[in-house]
């Protein structure tokens, strides 16, 4: 099945004569989210977006297979959103039945009548805050049109994210997007801890980050505020001794 | 020990006789697009022949940047549109899926 460029111009226009602004952000989200899956004729679209700990949540669906794919992405610690949030980069899955990269997400993920995947990350102010996704129940060869109504729908996805956060929406989603952009700081400051410390790429800086984080079952952001205040404290200490 | 700052784009611009260049390290999203766009307005201001983005350091571009980038320079002599130097992958690959490879040129 193609994706149209006419079909796509067309859906755009008229979800920009939406008045974002006035709308509760979860609807607008829903309205994204409905048009992307019918352009698509796909099985299912979402909207993923960060909490705190940077695990991705379902902010609207259009399927409930979606709420799978959150699960087990949280569960395994691995999946194609997790890879297009991380590398910030669009992820194409087409059949995950020969797909190696996230072997146990796709075993559970095909069991639960998932098969192809497109991923978009949605950026904002240099990272990354959520990911659109579209999902199909059989094997799907994208297009080029696909990836770029993909791209298309994750700009106005993040166009709405900005009207949210600027806006200064009371809402829990709201709340749990703002969290999740000051936990991000820190983060990223233990991640600069561990690349100055042990010479880690920024990848490897922030598995270690999770494991550590998992292993003792702690919040992410928590062990990273500790990380950070601990390499402060020894640098003053030896500020002192020098 | 290093310290790395998070969140920070850098927006560049080096200028030579008959050309700007402008050297983005960060990511270029919806936030940062005023940023870049006050730049190509004081560029405009010199009218340089030869307009170069140099993207190497660019790792991620949305479809309004990037868009932004392909139309920047309307003063520039024809033929002679503004030129990407040395996109990362991921700038490559919404160039030539927004279709806007045709309006620049890809320098390596």
């Amino acid at each position: 099945m193609n994706v149209s460029v006419h079909d796509v111009r067309h859906a755009l226009n008229e979800l920009g004569k939406l008045r974002f602004g006035e709308m509760r952000v979860e609807e607008a989200m829903h309205r994204i989210v409905e048009t992307t899956h019918t352009i698509f004729s796909v099985d299912g679209a979402g909207l993923m977006l960060a909490d705190i700990d940077h695990h991705l949540l379902n902010a609207a669906v259009s399927d409930e297979r979606m709420r799978h794919i959150e699960e087990l992405q949280i569960h395994h610690q691995e999946g194609p959103c997790i890879a297009a949030f991380e590398d910030k980069e669009l992820v194409r899955a087409e059949d995950l039945t020969q797909e190696e990269r996230w072997p146990a997400f796709c075993q559970h993920a095909v069991a639960r009548g998932i098969r192809a995947l497109l991923a978009s990350p949605i950026p904002y102010n240099q990272d990354a805050v959520g990911v659109v996704t579209v999902i199909s129940e059989e094997r799907r060869p994208w297009s080029a049109e696909a990836e770029l109504a993909l791209l298309a729908f994750t700009d106005l996805a993040a166009l709405l994210i900005a009207t949210m956060l600027i806006g200064e929406q009371q809402t829990e989603l709201a709340a749990q997007l703002q969290a999740a952009l000051n936990s991000r700081a820190i983060i990223e400051q233990a991640k600069g801890v561990l690349i100055g410390r042990h010479g880690l790429t920024a990848h490897a800086a922030y598995a270690q980050l999770r494991a550590q984080a998992r292993a003792e079952r702690r919040k992410l952001a928590i062990v990273s505020a500790e990380l950070v205040r601990d390499a402060i404290q020894a640098q003053d200490r030896a500020a002192v001794e020098d | 020990m290093t310290w790395l700052c998070p969140g920070l784009i850098t927006i560049e611009v080096e200028r030579a006789p008959g050309t700007a260049t402008v050297v983005v390290t960060g990511e270029l999203d919806l936030v940062t697009m005023p940023l870049l766009a006050d730049q190509l307005a004081l560029i405009s201001r010199d009218q340089p022949e030869r307009l170069v983005f140099d993207l190497a350091g660019t790792s991620f571009i949305d479809c309004g940047s990037a868009r932004l980038i392909a139309g920047a320079g309307r003063w520039l002599p024809a033929g002679r549109p503004p030129v990407i130097r040395r996109p990362s992958r991921c700038v490559r690959r919404v160039l030539e899926l927004t279709g806007l490879s045709a309006c620049c040129e890809i320098e390596e």
